[in-house]
């Protein structure tokens, strides 16, 4: 645990002194609280809250996740620090989790910066009818996108195209979730995707906790997030046992 | 023996291409413990790549190493506990931090208790040279103090063996100076040192046993006089005259006067 939480401080410093990362974290909740916010200005308080707040604030901490988990591991490739992090007798498991534990902890900022910008910007109110679902779909995406978070790291240590895999999936992720305007839009084969993607069952707790919902519909949802963020640990914790010998084989900690 | 390297080789795969590059052909060398060995070869000649397989970085194509009695194939988290490992040049630390904060984070890695932390950072900074700007930033450190505190990182696990890849390439004359004392202390405390250097006066002045690598092969392996033996007695006799003309002609170095005036 020491070291999740060492590795979760040094990068949360790390991160923050970082001018491109201070613009994730403040400007671009902003810009999205601004273009969401605008889109359903004269929608209902509801829709407004899902998609202008909670949608809205969802994305920034998706654009957190998404652009540190790549960027992070190319940085320490640059700076030579990933060889050190690889061979360190901690496992370089445990470290990325740290890592991703303080880039979710960012993006916990960003989410709730984001909805203070748009209530403030728009002088609209959150219109939840449960709060505690609320709660407990935020903290369950914030597990969601650390499970997230270590399959894009895994795959990024492997890559040496991390910047081009990082904004091939951020806007993709983006739409076909339901983050940004309802599944209903969207293709039925590509909603098949969306359901297997677990930010689309955090949309659908959200929507249950602005619009309610009964107890079958809610342990449905709450349950199936649950499952594919399990899911996604035991493929990231199975691809991280593969990538720590793929990486001796293949030598990609480096940049040449 | 602390390590033993036999038949290594390693290919590398090119891209786009069906062609691979080998980049060691099958070496074998054996160091002792407390042993300063040197690595030297022109660019390419694959001493890089040795060191990073022995560090666990890298898998062999092929051939049996052993650290410490430990299997580079199956034993890598035991070898990791036992080493540590330089490479020259401005890397390996995270600039935004501070010194000390590089060093806890590191030896927070390494499993190293808060206790024992506050205790071996500061003296490991001493013994470096940089007790005094532990609280500064890497980024606004020089080259030559990047580099030791370089050294800093790679010693908080105590490690048996420590590799250097090119320790002193880019520092000035003061501070490869002060580099090779760090080195000799650390040889005095019974460190095995692995070093691989382009600079042949640095090699003479430290190593106990020299390996000559080139195209993945070792040309020659052993003390500075078994090296030396090689060469035949009239190329010898023609070099000591070239530098006794030399010498003639200038008594003491550029670098002699420079260090003089710098230090």
């Amino acid at each position: 645990m020491k070291v999740i939480f060492a590795s979760a401080i040094v990068h949360m410093k790390q991160a923050i002194a970082r001018s491109m990362f201070r613009y994730c974290l403040f400007l671009n909740p902003l810009c999205n609280a601004v273009l969401l916010g605008l889109m359903y200005s004269n929608r209902s308080n509801q829709e407004f809250t899902l998609y202008a707040i909670l949608g809205t604030s969802l994305s920034s901490f998706w654009t957190i996740i998404c652009f540190s988990s790549a960027a992070d591991i190319n940085r320490e490739k640059y700076l030579g620090t990933l060889p050190i992090l690889f061979t360190s007798p901690s496992g370089f498991k445990k470290i990325i989790l740290g890592k991703l534990l303080g880039n979710s902890l960012w993006g916990v900022i960003a989410f709730l910066l984001n909805v203070f910008f748009v209530m403030i910007l728009f002088g609209r109110i959150m219109a939840v009818k449960i709060y505690s679902l609320l709660v407990i779909v935020i903290v369950l995406a914030v597990l969601t996108f650390i499970s997230i978070g270590m399959l894009m790291c895994s795959a990024f240590t492997l890559s040496r195209s991390a910047r081009l895999l990082m904004n091939l999936i951020e806007y993709p992720l983006l739409l076909i979730t339901g983050m940004v305007f309802p599944l209903d839009f969207i293709n039925q084969y590509i909603k098949w995707i969306s359901y297997i993607l677990s930010p689309t069952w955090v949309m659908e707790g959200f929507k249950l906790a602005v619009y309610g919902g009964n107890l079958k519909e809610i342990f449905i949802v709450i349950s199936i997030l649950s499952l594919l963020t399990v899911f996604n640990f035991i493929i990231a914790y199975f691809a991280f046992i593969s990538i720590e010998k793929k990486s001796r084989i293949d030598a990609t900690l480096e940049v040449y | 023996m602390v390590i033993s390297v036999k038949n290594l080789k390693r290919t590398f795969s090119i891209r786009d291409t069906v062609e691979a590059f080998e980049a060691l052909k099958g070496i074998s060398f054996s160091i002792q413990r407390g042993e300063i060995f040197g690595l030297l070869g022109p660019n390419g000649a694959g001493k890089s790549t040795t060191i990073k397989i022995l560090s666990t970085m890298l898998l062999p194509t092929s051939g049996e190493v052993e650290i410490s009695g430990f299997d580079i194939y199956k034993d890598e988290q035991k070898i990791r506990e036992r080493i540590n490992f330089i490479f020259g040049g401005e890397r390996s630390l995270y600039f935004r931090l501070s010194a000390e904060d590089n060093l806890f984070y590191f030896a927070d890695l390494y499993k190293i208790s808060r206790k024992k932390q506050l205790e071996l950072v500061p003296e490991l900074l001493e013994l470096v040279g940089l007790g005094n700007v532990g609280k500064r930033r890497v980024e606004t450190f020089s080259k030559g103090m990047k580099q030791r505190l370089q050294i800093a990182r790679a010693l908080l696990n105590d490690p048996e063996i420590i590799f250097l890849d090119e320790p002193s390439i880019g520092l000035d004359p003061v501070g490869a100076l002060e580099l090779r004392n760090i080195i000799k202390e650390l040889a005095k405390k019974g460190k095995t040192i692995l070093l691989t250097t382009h600079y042949m006066a640095e090699a003479e002045e430290l190593c106990d046993r020299i390996a000559i690598i080139n195209h993945g092969e070792i040309v020659t392996c052993g003390t500075l006089p078994e090296i030396a033996s090689l060469i035949s007695d009239e190329e010898r006799t023609k070099i000591l005259q070239d530098k006794v003309k030399e010498q003639r002609e200038i008594d003491v170095t550029l670098e002699d006067i420079y260090l003089h005036l710098v230090r």
